[in-house]
């Protein structure tokens, strides 16, 4: 259901990319936003209905390179510390491509 | 005929549990000195406040604001002097006569019960226990309708609580607000709340209301942890792409205009399905079944058993 819903603070980048490609992939979802929760050391991801499948989300350090098309540059908790992230779209995987 | 007998030792007994309670009122605190007894030390008479207040309307109507400011302060620490004063002794007949109504009740309570252990006559024993459970009854009613069945303690801790705050606030507002921004119906308004907040009712609301606020900030806490993301890695990133690309092309073959293919999805749906732990109805058609694989795929995505399951059933499956 689209929303904005809390994302453990305390992830690699890697794990919450696959966290948040989950959401995307499982639910139908498109990732529109990440952020800071303010009120605790989590974050929030906002997503919004998505009919079409998406590629996988990739987050990188800031200015760090990745394949993809970049879609945020937010500041969120990465292992617990405020970090800036550059979140990538990767391309879509050949066998979804296909149909 | 019935035989009735009590031992010695065991009457005795019952006859001094209510004498040890009315024992009890003296202990709660040491005697108060005669200076803090007197009435003349606090008290402020009906037509002295009434005198006092008319000087106040006076200064403020002369725009003497100073002597004005002076009497409104006087005035208002003589109320909250009566008000502590009678909050004291309320306070301290509040805890000792609860605890005297309780220990007398436990007094009949353990009477009826020892002497219903050493009466020997039936019908006597069947008397005195159903005694003892109307009297226990009735004791747990009148706390539960006069106390809510909320601990002396507890009570006296809120009330006092909520005294020292609002008391707090008037001192501080008495001591650097004018007449022109808190004048003496101000201030009696705020005397008026002070007073209350030592009673009973409003340390019950109180509590109820801390108690609500907690069970909201509980609910909203466990709200927040149902809602939260189920954290993933990128080998359940990559099952989850799957499952997406494996029901892209079974949607597109059941939507599509060959009759052959959708069916084949069907028998391919039915068979991840089942694969998966799920029971599609016999009867279910294509559509169904790929309504039944979404609803597998929401399922997966706050378990990841569910969804190492899923990732296997379609892995299994080989969609082409």
């Amino acid at each position: 259901m689209a929303g904005t819903y809390p994302v453990d603070g305390k992830l690699s980048m890697q794990d919450l990319a696959a966290t948040l490609t989950s959401k995307e992939q499982l639910e139908f979802m498109q990732l529109t936003g990440l952020a800071i929760d303010t009120t605790q050391p989590r974050n929030q991801a906002t997503f919004i209905n998505q009919s079409n499948q998406l590629g996988k989300l990739a987050i990188v350090a800031k200015g760090a390179a990745s394949p993809g098309t970049k879609i945020l540059s937010p500041n969120v908790y990465i292992s617990g510390a405020k970090t800036d992230v550059d979140v990538y779209r990767l391309p879509t995987n050949p066998p979804a491509a296909s149909s | 005929m019935t035989i009735v007998r009590i031992r010695g030792l065991e009457f005795a007994a019952l006859c001094l549990l209510p004498l040890l309670a009315c024992g009890c009122a003296s202990n709660m605190g040491p005697k108060m000195p005669k200076e803090l007894t007197a009435p003349s030390a606090t008290l402020y008479p009906a037509d002295t406040f009434k005198s006092d207040l008319d000087k106040y309307r006076a200064a403020v109507t002369g725009g003497d604001l100073k002597t004005a400011l002076a009497i409104r302060n006087q005035m208002a620490y003589r109320v909250m002097a009566d008000i502590e004063s009678s909050y004291g002794s309320f306070e301290m007949k509040l805890a000792s006569s609860r605890a005297t109504q309780s220990t007398l009740a436990d007094a009949t309570t353990l009477g009826l019960t020892a002497a219903t252990t050493v009466i020997t006559g039936t019908d006597i024993k069947d008397i005195l226990a159903a005694t003892s459970t109307a009297f226990q009854g009735t004791w747990s009613s009148y706390d539960k309708n006069f106390f809510m069945q909320k601990s002396t303690e507890a009570l006296i801790a809120q009330m006092r609580a909520t005294r020292r705050t609002l008391q707090a606030q008037l001192i501080t507002s008495l001591g650097t607000r004018d007449v022109t921004s808190y004048p003496w119906d101000a201030v009696w308004m705020d005397l008026v709340k002070f007073y209350y907040a030592g009673t009973v009712p409003s340390a019950m609301v109180e509590l109820a209301s801390n108690a609500g606020t907690q069970a909201n900030q509980a609910t909203e806490k466990l709200n927040n942890a149902v809602a939260a993301l189920t954290p993933r890695t990128p080998e359940q990133a990559q099952q989850a792409v799957d499952i997406r690309g494996a029901y892209e092309k079974l949607a597109a073959a059941v939507n599509g205009s060959d009759t052959a293919k959708a069916s084949a999805a069907a028998t391919t749906l039915r068979k991840i399905l089942t694969d998966a732990g799920y029971t599609p109805g016999a009867s279910d058609d294509e559509a169904a079944l790929l309504a039944d694989l979404r609803k597998a795929m929401a399922d997966a995505s706050t378990d990841n058993d569910k969804l190492a399951k899923l990732g296997q059933a379609i892995a299994a499956a080989d969609v082409k």
